[in-house]
């Protein structure tokens, strides 16, 4: 063998561990769920389950008197508006802010900066009074709101290099073509953009849906609540539980395990190509 | 006749002004909204006392005497040192694995690719599991499955008390930070890695520059602006840590792992000083924002001289 093939063979046993220790806590997360409560606590521990068993699913399904599919039901439509309202606001914002010389443009993006600096905790007692005001409290466009907060900014400054590098002739001959702004950015600059308005979408779902502190905070009744509070809830009662609970996390990963695969390649590429500009 | 024609160039860049606002318009409505009104409620009632016994009577103006109580407390000395030991200790790591991982996925091999790809799975994992997990991990008793391997390795010769001692739950938190951090890190820096120009380094070992010559005089110089920018982000999120050490400590063992945003949560929400809890949560912003606008200046420099 020369010296390239040893260099690479190292190279792959090396990434092949670091591998396992990092992805270690899912794989034990998934296989704990799946051991009885007798195998959990046993003295040397398993490392995989000697016996399967889905007590641990059974118990999240049927514990609640109400079904958790209304909790399911609940985080996807978190999730699912919080996507729709962040995507769409900064897609329009970022193709704004990167094609027209507006005076406030400087402003804008810098009130962007600064609102993914500002601390959650910040948030939780004004929008709680706000909400409370405009009739909001209690219901899921609450949690929707606060988890846009996060999003849109984030959105903004991902899309904005997209629109930015697209060259500004494609628009000129569109709009000489026949096309007025608004369809000519429908036309061709979404399009054309579409790998940076994926990661956006595909960002601000996870986000929604793994929102926890807005849904405890602004959420009263247990029938609104999304899954993440049924396990925020489960940790302090079921605290030794463990099959229990990482059945719990398994289900609420499923959806993200899902999005990852299906876009991996557009996530990275995405997310690596607006954070680091800024 | 200079005036015609510039009155049509004029009315063609107002219309387009008018559409560029029209895009901008929602998205900023939006947070003028339900980031504008927070900030500047935030201030006002951190002005007054708001707590269980005036907060739906008059709430008396009371100058800056909140921020005179918080800072007073034994327990915001103590959040300040946790929240920057823990911040720099979190940083550290997460920046020189994240940078090392990345180092190391730029060479070519088969892996390299599916590798990054997967470590990213750490980092959108929710919250909530991540804390727990984390927490079956790290169980006190033999059951936990890190003082388990720890122990058959001979790193510690009894169990350590993660979650019940103070040095324990930091470090406990830390590391499942890090887990967390890395692959953020690593994702970012692998990107700016891509864009160094090959033929400089190449240069530079054919002028018998050696590995760690390289790295050092041409890898890391040319990285700066990355390197700022990684810190920089790292930094802030890191500072505003809450949800994970609200799930996985909250706070405790003794406040041994409160951080500022666990003190304003717990001052508003357990103690219902809400005029206090706003205090702590504005000299957090203060914080952030001096610190967001320093590095800005930082980059702009950056950009200027490259």
């Amino acid at each position: 063998m020369d010296r390239s093939a040893v260099k690479k063979a190292a190279l792959s046993l090396a990434t092949v561990v670091l591998l396992i220790i990092f992805l270690f806590p899912i794989y034990w997360m998934v296989i704990t769920s799946l051991k009885t409560t007798t195998e959990i606590f046993a003295k040397t521990p398993t490392f995989y389950p000697h016996t399967v068993t889905f007590e641990g699913y059974t118990a999240q399904l049927f514990r609640a008197t109400y079904s958790i599919w209304l909790n399911v039901r609940n985080s996807v439509v978190i999730a699912t508006l919080t996507m729709v309202i962040s995507t769409t606001l900064a897609t329009f914002s970022a193709y704004g802010l990167a094609r027209f010389n507006l005076r406030v443009n400087r402003y804008v993006l810098f009130a962007y900066l600064i609102t993914q600096m500002l601390p959650t905790v910040l948030f939780l007692t004004p929008l709680f009074m706000l909400f409370n005001q405009v009739g909001m409290l209690n219901t899921l466009a609450a949690p929707v709101v606060f988890t846009c907060l996060h999003g849109i900014p984030f959105c903004v400054i991902t899309l904005r290099p997209y629109f930015l590098s697209i060259p500004r002739e494609l628009e000129d001959a569109a709009i000489i073509d026949g096309c007025n702004r608004f369809s000519a950015f429908t036309r061709i600059m979404l399009p054309i953009s579409y790998p940076g308005v994926i990661v956006c979408a595909a960002f601000t779902f996870l986000w929604g849906w793994g929102d926890l502190m807005g849904a405890l905070t602004f959420l009263q009744s247990d029938r609104l609540h999304p899954l993440t509070v049924n396990m925020y809830k489960a940790i302090g009662e079921y605290s030794t539980e463990w099959n229990s609970l990482m059945a719990f996390a398994v289900i609420i990963t499923i959806p993200v395990l899902i999005i990852f695969v299906t876009l991996q390649k557009h996530l990275i590429a995405g997310l690596a190509s607006g954070a680091v500009k800024g | 006749m200079p005036n015609l024609r510039q009155r049509p160039a004029r009315s063609l860049q107002r219309s387009e002004n008018r559409a560029g606002y029209l895009f901008i318009f929602p998205a900023l409505v939006f947070l003028l909204a339900f980031v504008a009104f927070p900030i500047i409620y935030n201030i006002v009632i951190s002005l007054r006392e708001v707590n269980v016994y005036t907060f739906t009577g008059e709430q008396s103006f009371v100058g800056l005497r909140n921020y005179r109580d918080v800072l007073a407390m034994p327990v915001l000395g103590k959040a300040v040192r946790n929240t920057l030991y823990f911040t720099v200790m979190c940083i550290l790591f997460q920046f020189v694995i994240g940078f090392g991982l990345a180092m190391m996925f730029s060479k070519p091999f088969p892996l390299s690719r599916l590798a990054r790809g997967m470590l990213m799975v750490c980092w959108l994992v929710p919250t909530i599991v991540t804390a727990s997990v984390w927490q079956w991990i790290y169980a006190g008793d033999s059951s936990g499955i890190l003082n388990f391997l720890l122990m058959k390795l001979h790193v510690i010769s009894s169990p350590i008390s993660w979650m019940t001692s103070a040095t324990g739950a930091m470090w406990a938190l830390i590391i499942t930070n890090v887990w967390k951090g890395v692959p953020f890190n690593m994702l970012l820096l692998s990107t700016a890695l891509t864009t160094l120009p090959q033929d400089v380094l190449e240069a530079a070992s054919i002028d018998g520059a050696g590995r760690w010559k390289r790295f050092v005089h041409i890898t890391l110089p040319m990285l700066r602006p990355s390197i700022v920018s990684v810190v920089t982000l790292g930094f802030i999120y890191t500072f505003k840590t809450f949800e994970l050490i609200y799930i996985m400590t909250q706070g405790g063992p003794l406040n041994a792992t409160e951080n500022l945003a666990t003190v304003s949560y717990r001052l508003t929400f357990s103690n219902f000083e809400i005029g206090q809890g706003a205090a702590v949560a504005n000299l957090m912003m203060t914080l952030l924002i001096v610190i967001g606008i320093i590095s800005q200046r930082f980059m702009e420099k950056d950009e200027v001289m490259s």
